[in-house]
């Protein structure tokens, strides 16, 4: 109950929000998104999936071939983008309105799926990593950018203070990438921030099925077999 | 009204591949397009696409006949909801 109103809220913030971010929030982000998505290698016939594609800003950097599926929470956000696609005629990228936590794609059906700045705003991040490590085939890159909580003592403190000012806006600053990779078993290939101060991070994963941590959450576990057969 | 541009007809038309891999978020099972509606083929939800974009909530989805909410819906199917 508590995180269909977590959802709900996020959602009413992000469709307020989607008028004026890009010319905001989204322009701190810009480059980030554009370094990711250069260091992910499309080829021509990758599927892509962009969990959270909010106004449609990574469009400006992927390629014109292989297939973008988009999906957002918020109908706002994918209004946005929407028209970004039809300006550009970006006939490989295709919307969906959808739960990063309750993905409606089958098992191994994308090359790479991208999570920009997503993770900090759901009501349980861990859940939404399992969900991308079922729908990305093995072997498919998994890049994450976002705001994990910082190793630095002082800095995590600030952050710790901020936090409920962030969830107000609509993201939150405590979550410790650690936790997220004992809960999921995520195999890091390399992390990197911009600068050494940078508060954000872009953490790339290789989608290694098969080392799914047995202790993690009871899906996983049930998956198993299935998996196996 | 039948005087609705062709052009929307054609964005509401979703896309074979992409159609392939799309699952009911529920049940996860497959769908199939009728006009607006994406259908799931274990349970019947009933997926709107809204300006060509479908809508895969499954608080937005229409309940088969017969069924009064969510919650029952996931009573009776909960052999085929995964998790």
């Amino acid at each position: 109950m508590r995180e269909v109103m977590q959802e709900a809220s996020t959602r009413k913030i992000y469709d307020i929000q989607s008028s004026f971010y890009d010319g905001t929030f989204g322009r701190l982000v810009r480059r980030r998104v554009e370094i990711a998505i250069s260091h992910m290698n499309i080829t021509q016939t990758d599927r892509v999936l962009d969990l959270g594609i909010g106004t449609g800003q990574s469009l400006n950097f992927y390629p014109t071939f292989g297939r973008i599926v988009g999906i957002d929470l918020s109908s706002g956000m994918l209004r946005q983008c929407s028209r970004k696609i039809d300006e550009r005629e970006l006939s490989h990228a295709t919307l969906l309105q959808a739960d990063a936590m309750r993905l409606p794609f089958a098992d191994d059906s994308f090359d790479h799926v991208f999570i920009s700045h997503v993770i900090s705003v759901v009501s349980d991040p861990i859940k939404l990593v399992i969900e991308a490590q079922r729908v990305a085939k093995p072997g498919a890159r998994i890049v994450l950018l976002n705001h994990f909580q910082s190793t630095n003592r002082f800095i995590a403190l600030v952050e710790k203070w901020l936090c409920p000012l962030c969830t107000k806006l609509g993201w939150r600053s405590d979550l410790p990438l650690q936790d997220l990779i004992r809960e999921t078993g995520l195999e890091i290939d390399y992390r990197y921030k911009l600068e050494s101060i940078d508060l954000w991070e872009t953490v790339v994963v290789r989608n290694n099925k098969s080392a799914v941590n047995p202790a993690g959450r009871r899906n996983i576990r049930k998956r198993l077999p299935v998996l196996a057969a | 009204m039948e005087s609705s541009p062709p052009s929307t007809v054609i964005s509401n038309t979703l896309d074979p591949d992409l159609l392939e891999i799309l699952r009911c978020p529920l049940t996860r099972s497959k769908l199939r397009q009728e006009g607006d509606s994406l259908i799931a083929e274990t349970g019947g939800l009933c997926y709107p696409v809204r300006d060509g974009i479908p809508v895969m909530l499954i608080e937005e989805a229409k309940l088969p006949e017969g069924v009064e909410s969510l919650d029952a819906f996931k009573i009776k199917f909960r052999e085929q909801i995964p998790q």
